[in-house]
């Protein structure tokens, strides 16, 4: 199979839930190895471009291809590794095995229980404790391992952040250099603007469901100084 | 592999759930009691006294069989099955890179599993009570009571499906009381019907799955051993709306 120039590709996306329209033509397209941020006010569009990625609800127009398939097809989701904002592992399993569930759909062909072991370690997760007794910081924790989990070719992460103590926040950071590093692709929706600057070499800001500025974080710095500038020039506040 | 990765995951939750055990427990004390007290009581018909035998045991046993299999239909469907597809967790079980397919056939087999426990309990329960003999040289068909099973199985499998359609639409408590009010309304119109009520509310009836006409096929097919083709028919094809239905909601999270 050849090498697909970028890995997801949105043109014209609109998003409506019910009369509302969350997304309004939106395109944009992310290349192997861009470390993307996504940033937005509440309601600007961002989990709702994320879903559309992911199949997680239908596109009302425009169109969508991640790794050249459709959103949610199973191919596409083999090689994503995705932590919602609002997710909740199935709770009577313990944090263990719940990764190893994952790990055995996600990557069949190699044995896991070692990587499993290490981000267990790396998340300070307690491997033998039901997730139904860990606290919501661990179950946060859990979600973005089994998202990291193997290295996939794209990381998708909605609000990471929330419910992760500081020291936490700059583990998560170092594994997501990391893993870009190794030539993972990034699309990270925050609302923490540092964060964003310090993981992503490009920024996407939305704003009522449109793309408002779209620039290389090295060119956003030269123009505004800093992410919080664009941000606040592109939303039109402060 | 998915398959069997997927139903592995599927039976760790039924069996942490402790479902098989209060299966285990409920339903023994359940045919238990009911079939004892069936074998001790007699009954008196125009100054005839019958004295309840193994047949007539093992036609009881099907009924209460029946009543667990709904039981059980009601229970894994309205929250076992929607747990993986509803709320917070949805987005988790959506995201695997699994075809959506693989889930009814998991639950399916789940299922399955969990049925042929209740005919286990039910055979077992009915030796203890009438005796190894009782089973050994029968006094019913086998053929009979098979046909009896294979139809309960088709009906609770189609309401498992019912119940998870729904508890996924309209949640848990609306969902209990719709499928009681449909089971009741349905055994009443069967029962009106069959006494020759003509109303234009048959042609609706006859659209229904035919809940109405169960207990009667069920007799029929026990006592005369015939068998109800058009019923197996009927169910077989309410069941793969109901999978079909279950599909199409599970497309998207919920």
């Amino acid at each position: 199979m050849g090498t697909l120039s970028s890995l997801i590709e949105v043109t014209q996306l609109e998003m409506r839930y019910g009369l509302t329209r969350a997304v309004q033509g939106t395109s944009f397209s992310i290349g192997p190895g861009e470390s993307v941020g996504l940033l937005g006010l509440n309601g600007a569009g961002k989990t709702s471009t994320l879903k559309a990625l992911l199949g997680l609800y239908p596109v009302s127009k425009g169109s969508v291809t991640v790794f050249g398939h459709g959103p949610g097809s199973v191919a596409a989701l083999k090689k994503i590794g995705f932590a919602p904002e609002d997710g909740c592992p199935p709770d009577y399993l313990t944090g263990q095995e719940y990764l190893q569930f994952v790990a055995s759909l996600k990557f069949r062909s190699h044995t896991v229980a070692p990587e499993v072991s290490e981000l267990l370690n790396y998340f300070e997760l307690d491997p033998k404790k039901s997730v139904r007794d860990y606290s919501k910081g661990m179950r946060r924790r859990l979600i973005l391992a089994q998202a990291l989990m193997a290295r996939p070719e794209l990381v998708i992460l909605d609000e990471p952040l929330n419910g992760l103590d500081p020291l936490m926040i700059i583990k998560l950071r170092e594994r997501l250099n990391q893993t870009t590093q190794q030539g993972s692709a990034l699309l990270y929706s925050s609302h923490i603007l540092s964060e964003v600057e310090k993981c992503c070499n490009r920024v996407i800001i939305m704003k009522e469901g449109r793309i408002v500025l779209d620039q290389s974080l090295e060119k956003l710095i030269q123009e505004f100084g800093s992410v919080e500038n664009a941000f606040s020039r592109s939303v039109g506040t402060a | 592999m998915t398959f069997w990765i997927l139903w592995k995951e599927s039976l760790r939750y039924i069996f942490r759930s402790r479902l098989p055990l209060l299966l285990l427990v409920f339903s023994f004390f359940l045919h238990y009691v009911g079939v004892s007290a069936f074998k001790e009581s007699n009954w008196y018909s125009n100054g005839i006294i019958s004295v309840m035998g193994p047949r007539e045991g093992m036609f009881v046993s099907i009924y209460l069989t029946l009543f667990m299999g709904v039981f059980l239909a009601a229970i894994y469907g309205v929250w076992m099955v929607p747990y993986f597809h509803q709320g917070e967790r949805s987005l988790m079980t959506f995201v695997l890179p699994v075809s959506k397919w693989w889930y009814p056939l998991v639950y399916s087999l789940s299922f399955l599993l969990l049925i042929l426990l209740e005919y286990f309990i039910l055979f077992g329960t009915f030796t203890w009570v009438f005796g190894k003999s009782a089973l050994l040289q029968p006094r019913f068909s086998w053929g009979a009571v098979t046909a009896c099973l294979c139809l309960v199985f088709l009906v609770v499998h189609f309401l498992l499906y019912f119940f998870s359609a729904f508890s996924l639409l309209l949640g848990h408590m609306t969902t209990l009381f719709l499928a009681a009010g449909s089971f009741i309304a349905l055994q009443v119109a069967g029962a009106l019907f069959r006494l020759g009520l003509d109303h234009k509310a048959y042609q609706v009836y006859r659209w229904m799955p035919p809940l109405g006409e169960l207990i009667f096929s069920l007799k029929n097919t026990f006592s005369q051993g015939i068998i109800p083709y058009s019923q197996f028919v009927s169910w077989t094809l309410w069941t793969v709306i109901g999978i079909l239905f279950f599909r199409w909601l599970i497309r998207h999270p919920r």
